[in-house]
Formats: structure tokens, C-alpha cells, sequence
């Protein structure tokens, strides 16, 4: 009797024969998803294949905010989600370090005047949002209190003093999914468009429209892979059996829609204002990647489509600049970075500070200034140009990094292991340069 | 079980993967178990967990199948290139929450039920590719011996390891390079490819 092992090994060995590959490449090729179109200078060669890409891991762990309205006069469109309309002080964030290594003042109470549930220990972070440097949500595992939950539960710790205090909100009713568990309902990242207003999702989606008090599901007819927020609507790539689309709907309420001009798309979503980037997928699969960068300026009424910089292998990308989008590919072993400065018409030259593997992070603090690495963060400030590694020796490797603003990111690092309990959040307050652990309760 | 070609079995990673990308059904099957073991090791090491490990390794071979075509050689075994695709699932699955099955979708691959009785073998293969993995970086002269684990095993960056030993990245490539043909050699010797 064939085993397990001999069974996959036949199966593949068939498909190999029957050339399931190469139909693939075939369909891949052929699929331009929606949009005007520009001119298409000759496109690279493609080296590798998308699956390990990084492109959904930056945009799928974290919906980051720009605030900082009052600062510039032209507020910097670096955030993955977040409301014009929220506004915050300037002030410092209470996070001092004076090394890389250093810690924020340990966690104290909630902070009066807010009422929170115990909060779990040994909190770890699992997903992160903010919508100012000050106003974080974490989301942590926590024991399961209601009755027909399924452990693991999880639990949400909100700041809004820049990590010196956190008081705990309910999260979701359910699963809290994670690794590896191979989920069909439940919610792994969390994301706020304000103080009322969120989302849970992975692979289902719920929301909650009274600040975590009350969370509900929400149907949108597929399985959410990522989820992000701008001028007070919210987008999600839903995939369904019949392929991958872009949906939308405001903040506070359950109203979801599809953007069909997005035609098929894959994970590589990033918003700020109206404008919405999401990578184009291949048409009638779930998750395949297509060859274009689909850019709307209108909240996802029209699209123009863009070839890629990696074109069929996974990007990420961020807009600091409505003409700057800086993208994180995909190449084969390897991934690189590029930058367009013509609003994505076209990318310059591969760039990057070598060998990086493609579940490399990234993420860009400004037109210049963009961090990226895996076991080692490399920070770029000269556009690309020329990259330093930087962040704190003791971490072995990072799931996540993100900006607030120019100067303001977060990232997830792990450190001594790569278990979820082994994640550690850190902060930094000048542009990915130096790096403080902020301690969860 | 595919019936393997004895002479494909010499063939380079190289050679198989461009067999496979022309659907060559036994150069899979030759290419499948020479990286099974490691694939596993490497797997059942970074999960703790055999079914996953199991799971995660199906679609690390469908991802190689998709990608056969655009395998770059770097003068060296497939190795790193199939661990960077198994350390990219795993990546991946974590941060999705969920065992990565894209790769398999694509692909129209059909579930397979995981028995009771494979764990046994998928834990055997895991430490022969360990063990074998191990012993093999354990005979290869000192640079080449922390070249190989920091960039294989590892997966770090070239530049990292350059760094760290105060050398170029050619250097530690080269190094990289000449470890992994020892290796390949003495499995060669050893007749287990």
C-alpha cells in the first residue's frame, strides 16, 4: 500500500507528465487583468515563481495608519489603512530608549478612565494596527471564556500611549487561527480604522463597530487574505471559487461590494486616500499572481494597469508619494526592490542590499527611507541607493514591519525561537534606524 | 511508486529540473526523493510536527514543479533553492495562519489523506535527512563547514555571512559552492543521491 509519502510523489510525478505546469505558465502569460493600460517597456525575465513571495506578508499582518496630518502640509501617504479624518497630537511617543535594545517603561494599568478585561498573560503579539504612533491595537492568544469557543481564543490590547499602557478588549468569538493549523472559519489579523471600528479576518471576516465591546460575522462570500483601510472604507481581497476580487465597504458598516474594474487580483493590497494598489491575479484561480500593478486613484472605481516590476511573481508594494511607489518583489531565491517615481508607469532598475530570500519584509517610511530584510534589516535613506543593516542583534528573524509615518514604524521580530510566543514588538522613532522592544503585559 | 530511471538518478538537479519543466515525469520522481529527506528534516525540524511537516512538503515539491522552468543555477546543488522554498512556505503558512496549499491548487492537486502510519516514516526520512544532511556539513573542512550551514540550513544572506567573517560575498559563495559539490560527490560515493 502506498503511503503518504509515495502517493503526493505519484500524483506530482502525473502531473508533471500531464504538463499542469505548463498550462499554468500558458494561462499566466496571457492574463492581463482590467485596466486602461499604459506603455509596457520589455519586461524582465521572469526567474522564479510566487508562492513564497513576500507580498502578502507585510500588507496581510498590519494595517498602519498615517496621521500626522498637521505636520505636512501634504499628509505622506504611507500607511496601509487608516481615516484622513483621525487626527492626533505630535507629541513623542512615551517610548525612550537610549540603545537599540532598550525597553519602554514597563506596561502599567489600563489608563484611567478606560475599562478593559483582564488582560491575558505572557502576552505575545500575533497581528498589529494603529492609527496614530500613539494608538495601537495587539492582538495576543488568550484562554478561551465563552462557551463553544474553540481554543485558541485571542484577545486584543489597546494603547493609546505609544505601548506604556494597554488595557484588553474582546476579540472575535472565535478560533484565533494560527500556525498550523489549516483553518475554514476563524480570524488571524485584526485591523482599526478608529477608535470604534474594526475588522478580524482570516480566513472570515468580522468587525466590530462599538471599539471591540461586540464583534460579529460578516458574509462577503469568500475568504478574506487581506484586509485594509483608507479615508474611511475598508478593502479586503476575498477569494472565492471562482477567483480572487476586491471588495469595499465604509468602516461602519457591513456593507461590502466588489470593485470589479480590479478584475482579478491577488494579495499585493495597499491603500492610502483613494488610491488603491493591488496586484493583478490570474484570471479564474483563487491566488494565482498576475503581471500587472492595477493602480485606481478614484477608491477602486476604475483601475489603470501597470506591468509589474516582477511581473507573475509576488510584489508588495507602498505609496509614499502619489508619484512614488516604492515595490518589493519576488525574483526567484531571491527578491529585490525597485521604485517608481512616475506614480508606477514604470520601475527602475532592480535594486536592494542582495541575496535577500523572498519572504523578505519591507516597508517604507518615506520617498527615501525604506527598510527591508529577514535575519538581517537593511535601511536604504538615499532612495534604494546604497543600504546599512540596522535593529537589534538578539533578533533571529522578522514577520512584520511598518510605518506610521516618516519616522514612526513598528516591526515583529522573533527572538530566541520561532514559535508565536517567541514574537516580540518593537519600535522605532527615527525612520527604521534604531529599534526599541516595547514589553506587552 | 514511479518506477525511477537508473540513469536519470546520475543526473544533475540541473538536469532534472529542466526534464521536469518538460514534463518529464520520472525526473520528478528521481528529483522528489533526492530532496525528500532534507526537505522533511528540514520541515519536521522548524514545526515540530509531522503532519504539518508532511502537508508543508507536498507543497514545497508542487512549488517546485511550478517553478522548475525558472530555476536559476548558481553552480551548485538545488539544495538552497529548495529549502528557500520550503522556509518560504513555512513563512507563509505562518503568517496566514493556515498550511499554504496554493501551490497544489494551481496545480489541481488532490488531497491525500495522512495516515496514523505514515508519521513513522515521515519521521524516519526527516532524521535521515538530518543525520545525512548533518554528517555530510560535518565532514567538510571548517570554512566551508559554517559557509554551508549559515547560507543551507540557515538561509542567510550572503552578505550577512560575508559580514560576519570578514570576507566578500564571493568568498562565502565560493565556499558555499565548493562544500555543496563535496557533498554532492561523497553522496555520489556513497550511492545515495
Amino acid at each position: 500500500v502506498n503511503d503518504y509519502l509515495d502517493q503526493v510523489e505519484a500524483q506530482l510525478t502525473r502531473l508533471t507528465e500531464e504538463g499542469a505546469h505548463r498550462r499554468l505558465r500558458a494561462r499566466a502569460g496571457a492574463a492581463i487583468a482590467g485596466g486602461g493600460g499604459g506603455p509596457r517597456p520589455p519586461r524582465r525575465r521572469a526567474e522564479f515563481l510566487a508562492f513564497g513571495s513576500a507580498l502578502a506578508v507585510v500588507v496581510a499582518v498590519v494595517a498602519i495608519v498615517l496621521i500626522n496630518v498637521h505636520s505636512s502640509p501634504s499628509p505622506r501617504p504611507v500607511s496601509a489603512s487608516g481615516p484622513a479624518s483621525v487626527h492626533t497630537t505630535t507629541t513623542a511617543p512615551s517610548i525612550t530608549s537610549s540603545s537599540t535594545s532598550g525597553t519602554v517603561t514597563s506596561p502599567k494599568a489600563a489608563v484611567p478612565g478606560q475599562i478593559g478585561i483582564p488582560i491575558p498573560a505572557h502576552s505575545y503579539p500575533v497581528s498589529f494596527t494603529a492609527i496614530s504612533e500613539l494608538t495601537w491595537w495587539v492582538l495576543t492568544p488568550a484562554p478561551c471564556t465563552f462557551v463553544g469557543e474553540k481554543a485558541p481564543c485571542g484577545e486584543i490590547l489597546r494603547t493609546v500611549d505609544g505601548g506604556r499602557n494597554f488595557i484588553g478588549i474582546q476579540a472575535p468569538h472565535a478560533t484565533l487561527t494560527g500556525y498550523p493549523s489549516a483553518p475554514t472559519s476563524g480570524y488571524a489579523q485584526i485591523r482599526f480604522a478608529d477608535m470604534q471600528d474594526g475588522f478580524a479576518y482570516g480566513p472570515s471576516l468580522y468587525a466590530t463597530h462599538d471599539g471591540g465591546s461586540a464583534w460579529h460575522p460578516v458574509d462577503v462570500g469568500g475568504t478574506v487574505s487581506d484586509l485594509a483601510i483608507s479615508a474611511g472604507e475598508a478593502y479586503a481581497v476575498v477569494g472565492t471559487s471562482s477567483g480572487t476580487k476586491l471588495m469595499h465597504s465604509p468602516v461602519g458598516s457591513d456593507d461590502w461590494t466588489a470593485l470589479p474594474a480590479a478584475g482579478d487580483v491577488s494579495e499585493g493590497l495597499w491603500v492610502h486616500g483613494s488610491d488603491v494598489l493591488v496586484q493583478s491575479g490570474i484570471a479564474g484561480t483563487e491566488s494565482g499572481i498576475g503581471n500587472d500593478l492595477m493602480i485606481s486613484h478614484d477608491g477602486g472605481a476604475s483601475f489603470t494597469s501597470y506591468p509589474s516590476p516582477s511581473p507573475g511573481l509576488g510584489c508588495e508594494f507602498a505609496e509614499t508619494d502619489p508619484a512614488v511607489i516604492w515595490a518589493h518583489c519576488a525574483t526567484g531565491m531571491e527578491s529585490g526592490v525597485w521604485l517608481s517615481t512616475d506614480g508606477g508607469q514604470s520601475f527602475g532598475s532592480e535594486g536592494g542590499p542582495g541575496s535577500l530570500p523572498n519572504s523578505a519584509l519591507f516597508a517604507a517610511a518615506s520617498d527615501t527611507v525604506a527598510v527591508v530584510g529577514y535575519q538581517q534589516l537593511y535601511r536604504t535613506a538615499d532612495g534604494g541607493a546604497t543600504y546599512t543593516p540596522v535593529g537589534p542583534a538578539d533578533v533571529t528573524s522578522w514577520s512584520y514591519l511598518g510605518f506610521t509615518d516618516a519616522t514612526h514604524g513598528i516591526a515583529l521580530g522573533f527572538v530566541g525561537g520561532t514559535a508565536q510566543s517567541d514574537e516580540q514588538l518593537y519600535y522605532t522613532t527615527d525612520g527604521g534606524l534604531t529599534y526599541h522592544l516595547v514589553p506587552l503585559p | 511508486m514511479v518506477v525511477l530511471s537508473e540513469n536519470r538518478r546520475q543526473w544533475s538537479d540541473r538536469a532534472l529540473l529542466e526534464a521536469i519543466a518538460a514534463r518529464d515525469g520520472a525526473a520528478f520522481a528521481v528529483f522528489y526523493r533526492r530532496h525528500l529527506p532534507a526537505v522533511l528534516a528540514f520541515l519536521v525540524r522548524e514545526t515540530r510536527d509531522r503532519e504539518t511537516a508532511a502537508d508543508l512538503a507536498a507543497e514545497v515539491f508542487a512549488a517546485v514543479l511550478l517553478a522548475a522552468s525558472r530555476y536559476r543555477e548558481q553552480g551548485e546543488s538545488a539544495t538552497p533553492w529548495v529549502i528557500g522554498i520550503a522556509r518560504n512556505k513555512l513563512l507563509m503558512s505562518f503568517r496566514r495562519g493556515r498550511v499554504e496549499a496554493r501551490a497544489r491548487r494551481r496545480l489541481g492537486f488532490e488531497s491525500v489523506a495522512l495516515q496514523d502510519s505514515d508519521l513513522d516514516r515521515i519521521q524516519e526520512m526527516a532524521d535521515a535527512g538530518a543525520g545525512r544532511l548533518t554528517a555530510l556539513v560535518e565532514r567538510l573542512p571548517e570554512d566551508e563547514r559554517h559557509a554551508v550551514r549559515s547560507r543551507v540550513l540557515d538561509e542567510r544572506p550572503y552578505v550577512e555571512i560575508a559580514s560576519e567573517l570578514r570576507c566578500s560575498e564571493l568568498v562565502v559563495r565560493k565556499r558555499v559552492s565548493r562544500g555543496l559539490a563535496r557533498m554532492r560527490e561523497h553522496l555520489k560515493e556513497t550511492g545515495s543521491p
